[in-house]
C-alpha cells in the first residue's frame, strides 16, 4: 500500500533532553491515526517537527516519498491544542485572514464542520468548544495531504466532542490522512484505523486498530493500558 | 509578491493602527503639537510633543516586531509556505509607512516651531538664534529621511533581536520578557553608538543588516 508519510529515524532533543529518538513510522491515506502516549511522550514535538515548526535534529519527513520543503508545507495542515488565529480579530476576519494564508480553503466546506459561529465576536472571546470547532473548521476545510490535530479534543463537553470526531472521521478522503494526538483513547477509538503508541519519544507501538482487536482480542484503550502500565484487561 | 502584500494588510489590521482610537490619537497629536509648536516655550517637552506621532508609531512598530514571533499566527504562517522575505518586508514596508507619517507630521510642527523661533526668539532670547538654527537643522529631506530611517532601524533591531532569541539554543524556551530586555539592551547600546554614528547611517545600518539577517533566521533557524 502506498505511504503518504514516512518518518525515517526522526530524532530531537531540547534542553539536551532527548524529545524525539530515532521515531520510525508511516502512514496510510485514507487512514486516521490515533497518536497515544502518556504526557510527555512527545506527541505535541512530533506533530509540530512533522508541521514544520521546529527543526529536526536527525532523520527524514517524507511526504509522497518527498522530503517537505516550503512550497509543500501547505500539504500539511496542522492544529494546535491551543487556537492558533490572531486573538484581536474578529472570527469573520480570521477566517479571511486563514483563507489568505491558505487560498484552498473551501468555504462551504468549513461551514459544513464549523456550523454557526458568533461571526462578530473576537477569537479571544470564543468559548474553548467554539474555538475548537472554527479551528477544526478552518483545518479541514483544506485541500491538504496530511491533517495533524493535537489534542482537540481536550476540555470540550461529550456533545462538542462527538462533533468534532465526527467532523474530521467525514473530512477523510482516499487521498489524505489523519494524525491525532490525544489522551481520550476511548472518545476517539470508534474512528481509529490505526494507532501509533508514543513513550518517552520512542514508537512503541504502531499498528491498525482492527488488527489489535482481531489478533490479540483486545480493545485500543484495553492495549493502551497494556503498554503504559494500567494493568489491562 | 502577493504574500508581500498580504503581509503589510494584516499587519496593519492585526495591530493597533487598524483601531478606531488612532484616529483619536493623530487628531489629539496634531491639536497638542500644534499646541506645542507655537507655545512661548519651546524646550525639550515640546520638541517631544511634536514628535509624538513619531515616538508612538516607532514603539508599537517595535512593540509588534518584539510580539509577533511568539503568537500563533507567527506559527500558522510559516505553515503556509509563504517566502520568509515577503513576511519580513511586508512587515517592515506597512510600519515604513507608518513611522513615515509620524516623521512627516514632525516636521510639519517643527516648520511652525521655526516660524515662532524665527519669528519671536531671536528677539526676547540671546541664544534665540542659535536655537532656531537648532530647529532648521531637523527640517527638511535629509533630517525626515534619517528619522524615518532610525525609526525603521528600531522595528528591524527589535524583529530581529526577537528572532535571534527564537533562534538560539534554548530557542523552543524564549520568553516574551526576555526579548523585550534583549531588545531593550540592543536599543541602549544603538543609543551609545549615536555618539559616534549620525542617527539616520545608525538606522539604515539596522535596516541593512537586521532584513537579510531576519529573514535568513525566520527561513532557516527560528523554531
Amino acid at each position: 500500500m502506498d505511504r503518504l508519510l514516512e518518518i525515517n529515524g526522526l530524532s530531537k532533543s531540547l534542553d539536551g533532553q532527548i524529545v524525539l529518538g530515532a521515531c520510525h513510522f508511516s502512514l496510510t491515506p485514507g487512514h486516521i491515526t490515533g497518536l497515544l502516549g502518556p504526557n510527555g511522550a512527545g506527541k505535541s514535538t512530533l506533530l509540530r517537527t512533522i508541521a514544520g515548526l521546529l527543526r529536526p535534529d536527525g532523520g527524514e519527513i517524507l511526504l509522497h516519498g518527498r522530503p517537505i520543503g516550503r512550497r509543500e508545507r501547505p500539504r500539511v495542515a496542522y492544529m494546535a491544542d491551543q487556537t492558533q488565529l490572531p486573538h484581536d480579530l474578529t472570527v469573520r476576519r480570521a477566517i479571511r485572514w486563514y483563507r489568505d494564508l491558505f487560498p484552498d480553503l473551501d468555504l462551504d466546506r468549513f461551514q459544513a464542520v464549523s456550523g454557526s459561529l458568533p461571526e462578530r465576536e473576537l477569537v479571544s472571546r470564543l468559548s474553548k468548544g467554539q474555538a475548537e470547532r472554527l479551528d477544526l473548521g478552518l483545518l479541514l476545510a483544506r485541500d491538504a495531504d496530511l491533517y495533524l490535530l493535537d489534542e482537540p479534543l481536550g476540555g470540550v463537553d461529550p456533545v462538542e466532542r462527538a462533533k468534532i470526531l465526527s467532523a474530521a472521521a467525514g473530512a477523510m478522503e482516499d487521498h489524505n490522512a489523519l494524525l491525532m494526538a490525544t489522551h481520550l483513547v476511548h472518545d476517539i477509538e470508534p474512528i481509529l484505523d490505526d494507532v501509533l503508541f508514543l513513550r518517552a519519544g520512542y514508537v512503541v507501538l504502531s499498528a491498525s486498530a482492527e488488527g489489535l482487536r482481531q489478533r490479540e482480542g483486545v480493545s485500543v484503550e484495553e492495549k493502551y493500558m497494556e503498554v503504559f502500565g494500567g494493568g489491562g484487561r | 509578491m502577493k504574500g508581500l502584500w498580504l503581509s503589510a494588510k494584516w499587519e496593519f489590521l492585526e495591530s493597533e493602527l487598524s483601531r478606531w482610537q488612532i484616529v483619536f490619537f493623530i487628531g489629539m497629536g496634531m491639536f497638542y503639537s500644534f499646541n506645542a509648536a507655537t507655545s512661548l516655550y519651546g524646550g525639550w517637552v515640546a520638541y517631544s510633543i511634536v514628535s509624538i506621532h513619531l515616538l508612538v508609531f516607532t514603539t508599537m512598530a517595535a512593540y509588534r516586531g518584539i510580539k509577533w514571533p511568539f503568537t500563533g499566527a507567527f506559527d500558522l504562517e510559516r505553515t503556509s509556505g509563504r517566502p520568509a522575505w515577503q513576511s519580513v518586508l511586508g512587515r517592515t514596508l506597512l510600519w515604513t509607512a507608518a513611522i513615515a507619517l509620524g516623521a512627516a507630521l514632525q516636521q510639519v510642527f517643527l516648520r511652525i516651531c521655526l516660524d515662532r523661533f524665527e519669528e519671536i526668539w531671536v528677539r526676547i532670547f540671546f541664544d534665540g538664534a542659535q536655537r532656531a538654527a537648532q530647529v532648521a537643522g531637523w527640517i527638511g529631506w535629509r533630517p525626515f529621511l534619517a528619522v524615518t530611517a532610525a525609526g525603521v532601524g528600531v522595528y528591524v533591531l527589535s524583529l530581529t533581536v526577537t528572532l535571534l532569541c527564537k533562534s538560539d539554543k534554548n530557542r523552543h524556551r524564549a520568553t516574551l520578557s526576555g526579548a523585550v530586555g534583549s531588545v531593550l539592551a540592543a536599543c541602549i547600546l544603538g543609543g551609545f553608538l549615536l555618539q559616534v554614528a549620525p542617527l539616520g547611517l545608525l538606522g539604515l545600518g539596522c535596516i541593512l543588516a537586521g532584513l537579510p539577517l531576519s529573514i535568513w533566521l525566520l527561513a532557516r533557524k527560528v523554531e
